[in-house]
């Protein structure tokens, strides 16, 4: 091997390297809402090695990836769209992707209703009340209505309809100590007036 | 049946299973990692990266990754021809643009790709091995597996799935367009640093099975298969390095002597048979003198 070869073949290796670590300096936008049972984000993208098998097996169809964006050390890894469903993991048990996943990155828990994928937040001025989100959501008492004399409701059954009444200006709210973050009651939603925003934490058990 | 249409079957038959998989939720998994039942095959790009990345070994991943290290020793390079995804839809691309041309700008098209071929640098084997031990280091100094995000397979495989599930396409199909222009022009050279193929050649040099062996006897010389060689092999010359050869069989469907033939453990491989063009050469010199 001559000088000039040596050269070129160390440039193109170096320039390889120079190309993982900048994809790692460059500007990202932070949290995704995560699958069930992913391990931390700063480890999360250092096990997925975005082979789309978690996306590929939810029986909701409530994955999909990451697209093209300047955080590129998360561009295609699964992320929870509430737009095409919701986690049924807290409904029933399911542990698909889980199961699926071959390097780890999402790891079966011990106990579901210890994991914590996100926070749910209902905008107020859009909602119709018609409480569909008190039939989706898995945890009960999640999602609650004001009861301006008392304790507030957790079933539809109990509300009265004068209150639930569309121009009513009582609406329902969610706990976020017991909200899981599974996107069921965004999903749902008919004027898609809920949010869900990523957070990875132990929840209390209600 | 000639091993052309094989080839394309099996290519279709697998984008299919894929397609079929993402529709009905079977978790067959994909080109990264697949497993029907106890048989599962890993990525061996994936493997590597994710054990550099982690810097552990993945102990439950290795009887996988074994068997296609297992697969690469007994049938070589067969994937890159016969199940890469990159390899087949890009076929198909490039002859539907070739064919969406008309006959002038296909001609100009033509000699523009030769044109910026000799104009770049060639890459040749010991490039791609360079540009693969460089991701990998990259890989295990900032612990990201970085080849996974950018490797052509996952882009399309993400992609059928997204699109079967969801139907959307992802803006990541964007990331394609370099492999894809490298695949239009028909590069020899730059077809080396694909990283998975750089990978398997390495581990295919130990393959000495199901190679396509010239019968001397009924080969007239012509170079057809020389020419038809993605890789610029020449069976006729009995240079066929397993490290090079996809087994894509191109050279014993196309030779008109029919002189190739698949031999499962050729015997006499190494030893070193005359071309028989140097061979008819020498006769005529004899017989001039």
């Amino acid at each position: 091997m001559t000088r000039r070869e040596f050269l070129k073949y160390a440039g193109e290796a170096g320039l390889m390297v120079a190309v993982s670590g900048a994809c790692l300096k460059l500007p990202h936008s932070g949290q995704y809402i995560r699958p069930p049972g992913a391990i931390p984000e700063d480890a999360f993208f250092t096990k997925c090695i975005k082979c789309g098998i978690c996306v590929e097996v939810c029986p909701s169809h409530a994955l999909d990836f990451v697209g093209l964006t300047t955080d590129i050390k998360n561009i295609g890894t699964p992320r929870l769209n509430p737009r095409h469903g919701g986690c049924i993991a807290w409904k029933e048990p399911c542990s698909k992707c889980m199961d699926a996943c071959p390097t780890d990155a999402l790891k079966k828990p011990l106990d579901i209703h210890h994991v914590k994928i996100g926070n749910a937040l209902i905008r107020k001025e859009e909602c119709v009340n018609c409480l569909m989100c008190f039939q989706a959501c898995p945890i009960e008492g999640a999602v609650r209505f004001p009861n301006p004399n008392g304790k507030p409701y957790i079933k539809t059954k109990d509300i009265p309809s004068k209150l639930s009444d569309i121009k009513s200006p009582l609406k329902p709210y969610i706990d976020n100590t017991l909200c899981t973050g599974c996107g069921l009651c965004a999903h749902i939603c008919p004027p898609h007036c809920i949010d869900i925003t990523p957070q990875q934490k132990k929840r209390a058990k209600a | 049946m000639t091993f052309e249409r094989a080839r394309k079957w099996s290519g279709i038959a697998i984008l299919m299973l894929i397609i079929g998989a993402a529709i009905w939720g079977f978790g067959l998994g994909s080109f990264c990692y697949f497993h029907i039942g106890i048989f599962r095959l890993m990525c061996p790009v994936g493997f590597a990266e994710l054990c550099l990345s982690t810097c552990t070994i993945y102990w439950n991943l290795l009887p996988p990754f074994l068997l296609v290290i297992g697969l690469i020793i007994l049938l070589g390079r067969m994937f890159c021809s016969w199940i890469c995804p990159v390899a087949l839809l890009g076929g198909w691309f490039k002859s539907l643009l070739l064919r969406a041309m008309p006959q002038g700008v296909r001609m100009w098209w033509k000699q523009q790709g030769i044109r910026v071929v000799k104009t770049l640098p060639k890459l040749g084997y010991k490039d791609g091995i360079a540009i693969t031990i460089g991701a990998f280091a990259g890989v295990a100094i900032f612990g990201f597996p970085f080849i996974s995000s950018f490797c052509p397979i996952g882009i399309i495989t993400r992609n059928i799935i997204g699109f079967f599930t969801h139907f959307q396409l992802h803006a990541d199909l964007v990331l394609l367009f370099i492999p894809v222009c490298f695949g239009v022009l028909f590069f020899h050279g730059w077809r080396n640093i694909c990283p998975v193929g750089a990978f398997r050649g390495l581990i295919a040099g130990m393959n000495h099975t199901f190679v396509p062996v010239v019968n001397h006897s009924l080969c007239n010389g012509c170079r057809t298969c020389e020419r038809v060689c993605p890789f610029g092999l020449s069976p006729q010359n009995d240079n066929l390095d397993s490290r090079f050869c996809v087994k894509c069989l191109k050279c014993i469907d196309e030779c008109p002597q029919r002189a190739i033939s698949l031999s499962f453990l050729p015997r006499d491989r190494e030893g070193h048979t005359p071309c028989p063009r140097v061979h008819a050469k020498a006769l005529h010199s004899n017989q001039a003198s």
